[in-house]
């Protein structure tokens, strides 16, 4: 087996294994989005809202048991590249933490049209895994801190912001029968922006920190 | 094998020791001695390659496997799954003993267990070059022989060893940091 392929099956049942890692965002959407449901209708604001915050839940505990083991000094001295490892560990991330929400908001939109639902579905699975990929790094610069987890909220949700914005205006668009495309190329342009850098930086402040 | 010239590190600005050098050939085992904080642990560090401010030269020829003070091990998973992860079978080759608790979960076991765990990693293939820090740490009187017995056969074997201890090994050489 190769050493990505190990880095992968060891995420993999560290977050499936452990279900507060899976099941906490998971039910913290679901909660958030129930909240606002009983004063008026689920709209694409409170499940963009919910799913962002959900994301803020989950990122804190993406890099810092590996940190506080001592995997990243092992990692570090394996021929793999960390940036690698770091996307590994991202994408995993993403399925085992934002897959869920994403595949279960048509589900509670059931009010909605169909072309809101699709839109609304499309727009978070892209804008999640930007949202992951930002929070990746937030996490990673707040990974040496004991009580990390209120500043990774207040560093990271204004970063999602502009996510929030592309993702909103697409479904709103989608809901006045207008094109979307162009939302949804930008916010592709954001994955892979984030996907050019962010596994770097946070392999360099993984390093920084270790020193 | 390893050859380390006028090494310092530092902490911030603060030199821990004074620069040191030495050499390890195939065979050779070097013992680390020295007060607690002198930088036994960051000049390990630095030597198999990792982020340390330092000064000087490190040349390492040869791969090596790190035993550190972290024991690499995730808590939430087995024995062996966690040995999965660094590619270690331990049929026909289990010498600390660990199969009789490997389907445990790391945070179920003692922290001689989880030492003995993390020494399992010592039987990774190609490593010719041990770096150990304080391999004996939490290791009853069984654990240290079997330990003292592989570190051995090592040099035997033409492998060597680098290994930062409070205790003698009674063989080998040693090197004091101040």
């Amino acid at each position: 087996m190769s050493s990505l392929a190990r880095v992968w099956k060891r995420d993999w049942q560290v977050q499936t294994q452990n279900f507060t890692y899976t099941l906490t965002p998971f039910i913290f959407y679901l909660t958030v989005v129930s909240i606002f449901a009983v004063s008026d209708k689920i709209n694409a604001g409170v499940v963009w809202a919910a799913a962002l915050l959900a994301v803020v839940v989950s990122m804190q505990s993406m890099f810092r048991d590996d940190y506080n083991s001592g995997v990243f000094s092992y990692l570090l001295l394996e021929p793999l590249p960390l940036p690698i490892v770091i996307l590994s560990k991202v994408i995993c991330h993403w399925v085992t933490t934002q897959l869920p929400v994403i595949i279960v908001t048509p589900f509670i939109m059931a009010d909605a049209s169909i072309v809101e639902i699709s839109t609304i579905t499309l727009s978070l699975c892209i804008g999640s895994i930007a949202l992951s990929l930002l929070g990746a790094v937030v996490a990673a610069l707040t990974i040496a801190l004991p009580q990390g987890g209120l500043l990774l909220s207040i560093l990271s949700i204004p970063l999602y912001m502009p996510m929030l914005m592309l993702g909103l205006s697409s479904s709103y668009a989608a809901a006045n029968s207008l094109p979307i495309a162009s939302y949804i190329c930008l916010m592709l342009a954001c994955v892979l922006l984030a996907l050019s850098f962010a596994p770097l930086l946070v392999s360099l402040v993984i390093k920084v920190n270790m020193q | 094998m390893l050859e380390v010239r006028e090494l310092a590190c530092y902490m911030g600005e603060r030199r821990l020791f004074s620069p040191v050098s030495f050499s390890i050939a195939g065979g050779g085992i070097m013992q680390l001695r020295g007060e607690n904080g002198v930088g036994k642990s960051t000049l390990l560090r630095c030597v198999v390659g990792l982020p340390v401010k330092h000064s000087g030269t490190v040349v390492c020829s040869s791969s090596l496997v790190f035993i550190a003070h972290q024991n690499l091990l995730h808590p939430d998973l087995t024995v062996q799954q966690n040995l999965d992860f660094f590619g270690i079978e331990l049929v026909g080759c289990d010498p600390f003993s660990v199969s009789s608790f490997s389907r445990l979960r790391v945070r179920e076991l003692s922290a001689g267990q989880r030492q003995r765990v993390s020494l399992t990693r010592l039987l990774q293939e190609g490593r010719s070059l041990w770096v150990l820090d304080e391999p004996f740490a939490n290791l009853d009187p069984d654990g240290k022989q079997i330990l003292l017995t592989l570190i051995q056969q090592h040099t035997q074997q033409q492998g060597s060893v680098l290994l930062a201890n409070h205790e003698s090994l009674g063989f080998g050489e040693q090197l004091c940091l101040a």
